[in-house]
Order: structure tokens, then sequence, then C-alpha cells
């Protein structure tokens, strides 16, 4: 079964959109995951509860909020397109803002885990042995956290893959720009006998994913055993 | 922050630390469990669970997206007037009637399009007889308010540059509103000059949400899409030669006809529900398929277009 040229097209736009989620939500998620595992402060528990809204939320309202807040005339949108000349709305950035934000929960939740689970012990050892915090950080916790952050990767890859509501809310279903997999079977479902060709997506898209897991598996076993 | 380690001595520190596992028997572990407050919970959740669903109305209505407002008004007004309990169930047309198709418990479908009406005769699903073309739409070109730009002639490639952004529009690749959109937009030649520009949205509701909020410049939508939002400025109406007839059949569903849902079938047919029909800016078609009727239009812009060349 040759894939064709759109499908192709969908295909690597997903991947895209799906790639570049993981890489824009990592940083925040590893930060904000070691300030809800380490830290204690006024507010942690709105703060907590806030940052898994998406989780809860239709995807569609997320997509809504991203669009009134992200859109040409949004406070944001705005501010983005007029200094920084970035466009997000109706874009794939945006597709990928939009994943990011309904997957972030997921890599939040499996990087604070991680963390919580490592020995504090370890960590005020390093210390006493002279050792700043920013290094502790990078040679004690984060390599004994750092299947949680796989995890968490892997679980933002997979979401970014199936997104759909917040992703058609925000940046419509524009072909080759925002059109991705599930858009895509979508519009086929919507047409008499596009049947077919939905199903050769579906198809296509639980090789990628089985693909992804069985990668994103191998690589933790590996740092298990490393 | 300041950095204190804590030391292992402190409760502080003990606090953070995971409970060691009590080694009891997992009963005993239960009837704690369900002691405290976890108890309250469960049995709260128990109960919520077990609620009945209430699917009490007698008539159920599949309606297309574009129809939610005029059947929802319609069924109030039928309730008071008749006693009759109706439901309205509303989403596009082609999910609706794959869902009937699949032997969803609709008792009479009301799309927008008669191409899965079609389908639905097609496959059996009708009582072919009561099937009556009843509503007819037109498409308007949209604008933000206060963002709105002057279209002094339905003509050429100028379009495009009259507003700034993009066109939002309902997905032409399988939305009945955006097929018109599509052959409406080739019509009067603006489509080669908008490539690139155009946004494809789930539904012309969504089409509509997109100029709303100014993410996009302009938008093809319904007429009466446009007319239920205080948010955007019409620009201009398409002429009904641009593009199908946008009609709206409704039917009875197979096995349905000795049921109430015939009296509410009426009625959606009555002087009443056309009263509610017009005000939300439809036109109502005239019973037996007769011509459609070409009254409702009274924008100055399409009358002046009839004369411009098809393309």
């Amino acid at each position: 079964m040759g894939l064709s040229s759109a499908e192709l097209e969908v295909l690597l736009l997903s991947l895209k959109i799906a790639l570049w989620c993981v890489a824009v939500s990592l940083p925040p998620g590893v930060l904000l995951g070691w300030l809800m595992a380490r830290r204690e402060f006024r507010g942690k528990a709105l703060v907590d509860g806030f940052l898994h809204l998406p989780l809860v939320l239709p995807p569609v309202v997320s997509g809504y909020v991203l669009l009134v807040l992200f859109g040409r005339q949004g406070i944001l949108g705005g501010f983005l397109e007029g200094v920084l000349g970035v466009r997000l709305a109706f874009d794939w950035k945006g597709a990928v803002l939009a994943s990011a934000v309904v997957g972030f929960p997921l890599m939040l939740r499996a990087v604070r885990l991680a963390i919580e689970a490592v020995d504090p012990r370890l960590e005020q050892v390093a210390r006493t042995l002279g050792a700043g915090r920013l290094r502790v950080f990078w040679s004690v916790t984060l390599p004994l956290a750092i299947h949680g952050v796989l995890v968490g990767s892997l679980l933002s890859f997979a979401r970014s893959l199936g997104e759909f509501g917040a992703t058609i809310t925000f940046v419509a279903n524009i072909p080759g720009e925002t059109r991705t997999i599930p858009a895509a079977i979508y519009t086929f479902l919507n047409q008499p006998g596009g049947e077919v060709a939905a199903t050769r997506l579906v198809v296509i898209s639980v090789v990628v994913a089985l693909v992804a897991l069985t990668a994103g598996e191998w690589i933790a076993r590996r740092t298990r055993r490393g | 922050m300041k950095a204190v380690l804590k030391s292992p001595a402190s409760p502080k520190w003990r606090a953070t630390q995971p409970r060691p596992f009590k080694r009891n028997s997992p009963v005993g572990g239960v009837r704690r469990l369900l002691n405290g407050k976890t108890g309250i919970c469960c049995l709260l959740s128990a109960l919520v669970i077990c609620l009945p669903s209430s699917l009490a109305a007698k008539v159920v209505v599949f309606g297309a997206a574009s129809l939610t407002q005029v059947l929802t008004e319609i069924s109030a007004k039928a309730r008071q007037a008749t006693g009759l309990e109706v439901s309205v169930v509303s989403g596009g047309s082609g999910a609706l009637a794959r869902q009937i198709d699949q032997g969803a418990p609709a008792d009479i479908c009301f799309l927008a399009n008669e191409k899965w009406m079609n389908y639905l005769e097609k496959n059996g699903r009708l009582e072919s007889a009561s099937r009556v073309d009843l509503l007819s739409n037109r498409l308007v070109v949209i604008a933000p308010k206060g963002a709105e730009f002057k279209l002094e002639a339905l003509q050429g490639s100028a379009f495009a540059a009259l507003f700034d952004g993009r066109l939002a529009l309902a997905d032409p690749a399988h939305v009945p509103a955006g097929i018109y959109a599509q052959q409406a937009l080739q019509w009067l030649g603006w489509w080669p000059s908008l490539a690139g520009r155009l946004v494809p949205a789930v539904d012309a509701r969504a089409a509509l949400v997109y100029v709303e909020r100014g993410a996009c410049g302009a938008g093809v939508v319904y007429a009466t899409d446009a007319a239920s939002s205080s948010r955007v400025e019409v620009v201009a109406t398409i002429p009904m030669e641009a593009h199908e007839a946008i009609v709206y059949p409704v039917a009875l569903i197979r096995g349905r006809s000795g049921t109430e849902a015939v009296h509410f079938l009426e009625y959606l047919q009555s002087e009443s529900a056309g009263g509610v029909y017009r005000e939300n800016g439809f036109g109502v078609l005239p019973p037996k398929n007769l011509e459609s009727d070409k009254a409702s239009n009274n924008n100055p812009l399409t009358e002046g277009v009839y004369g411009i060349e098809q393309r």
C-alpha cells in the first residue's frame, strides 16, 4: 500500500506539528514539574488546578480560548503579530500551540511524578558536597527522573497526533497548513463514500502510534539499564 | 526561596516522604477506606452512576446545525400550543444522516442539504411521501463590525484587495455551506485571487465565529447566521444564481408515521412556524415544490447584479 502524495503531506505535517509540540512543551514541562514536585508555595493547589484545566475542559473550549487570545484581534495575538511578526491563528505554529496546551498536563504529570520519586537525600548529599542548585538539578535530579521526562514527551507526542477539537477550532482545517491526520479523517468521514480514504489514514496513524510507542519503550529500557 | 536543607529528623521532611505500607488484611484496608471521606465520595459516585437518563421527550428531531435556533423556538411554541414534547438533536447534516442510517432514535430529520436526504431516502430510512422541501437560505459576504469594507460592484478580482487577512467559509470539501460558497466565489470570479487566503471552518457557524472574533477579515456564510450575530456586518448578499439552490428538506423517518411525530411535522409546516423561519432570515418555500421564492430578496446590491455576465 503506497502512500499518495496527499496522504504523505498530511502525515508529514502531523509529525512536524507533534515533534514541535514536544519540543515546545519540554522546557516549561520540566521546569514546572520540578516546581510542583519540590517546592511549597502559596496557591500551589490553585496553580496545579489551572495547569490541569486543558485535561478537564473540552478541547473545543481550549481552542476557542486560544482563538480569543491569539487571534488577530486578541490581546496576545495582536502583540505577537505586531511586535514579533509571528502569526499563530490559521498557521501550523498555531496547531503546535493548540496541541501543546492540550497535551501539557500529561507531560507535567509524568515529569512531576518522576521527580517526586527521586530520593531528596541524594540531592542533599550533592549539596553538602558543594554542588550548586542548578548543578544538582542537571547531574542528580534530571538523570534520575529522565524516564518520566521520556514518558511525558511520548504522551505529549501521542496527544498531539490525535488532537482534533482544539486544533480545528483555533486554526481550522486548511489543506497543507493545518490539516493534520485527524482533521483529514474528519473531512473524509463527512463525504459520502469517503470511508476508504478515512480508513487508510486511520491505518497510517495506528502504524505511526505503534512505531512511536515501541521506540519510546526501547529508549526507556535503555535509559533504565544505563 | 532559601536553600534550607531539611534534615531527615525534621517533621517537615518526614511529611514529604511516602507513608510506609501497613501490613493489614486487604479487607480491613477496604473497610477503613469506606469509613471516612473516601466512603462518602464512593457512595455519592455510586448514586450519580445510577441516575436515570431523562429522554422523556416524545418526538426527537434531528436538525441541521443552522436550524438549531428556529427548531428550539418552534418546539417551545409547539409545546405551548399542542403540548407536544420535542427534543432537538443538532449537528452537521452529514453526521446526522449517518447516525440515522445506523438506527439513531430519530422521528423527524430536517437537513440543510438535499444530497444527504437523498442518501437516506436511497437507503430506505424515510417515509418518502412525507418528504418536503421546506426552507431556503441565502449566502452573504460578511466582515467584522467596525472593519467592514465597501463592495461597489460584485465584479472581478478586486474583491481580494478590499479586505485584510483571510476569508472564512465552511469547508468546501464537505460542508454544504462551503460547497455553495465555493460555487458562488467561482461564479463571481473571486476564487482564483483568494487562493492561499481561505480558512475552511468546521461549519458555517464556525466561519461566522472567525469573522466575529476578527480572526478573519471577511467570510461567506448563510444569511441566517449573519442575521443572528450583532458583531458582523453584511457587506453583500450573493445572488441566488451564483450557486445551487440552498434547500432544507424535512421528512419523517420510516416507521414513525403513526406517531405524534406526524403532528410535529405538520406543525413545522404551519403558519406559526413560518413566522419563526422568516424572523430568522429563512425563505419559506411554497408547498408542492413550486419555483423557489424570490420575494424575500430585498438587497439592492443583488438586484443590481442580475445583469453581470456569468463566468
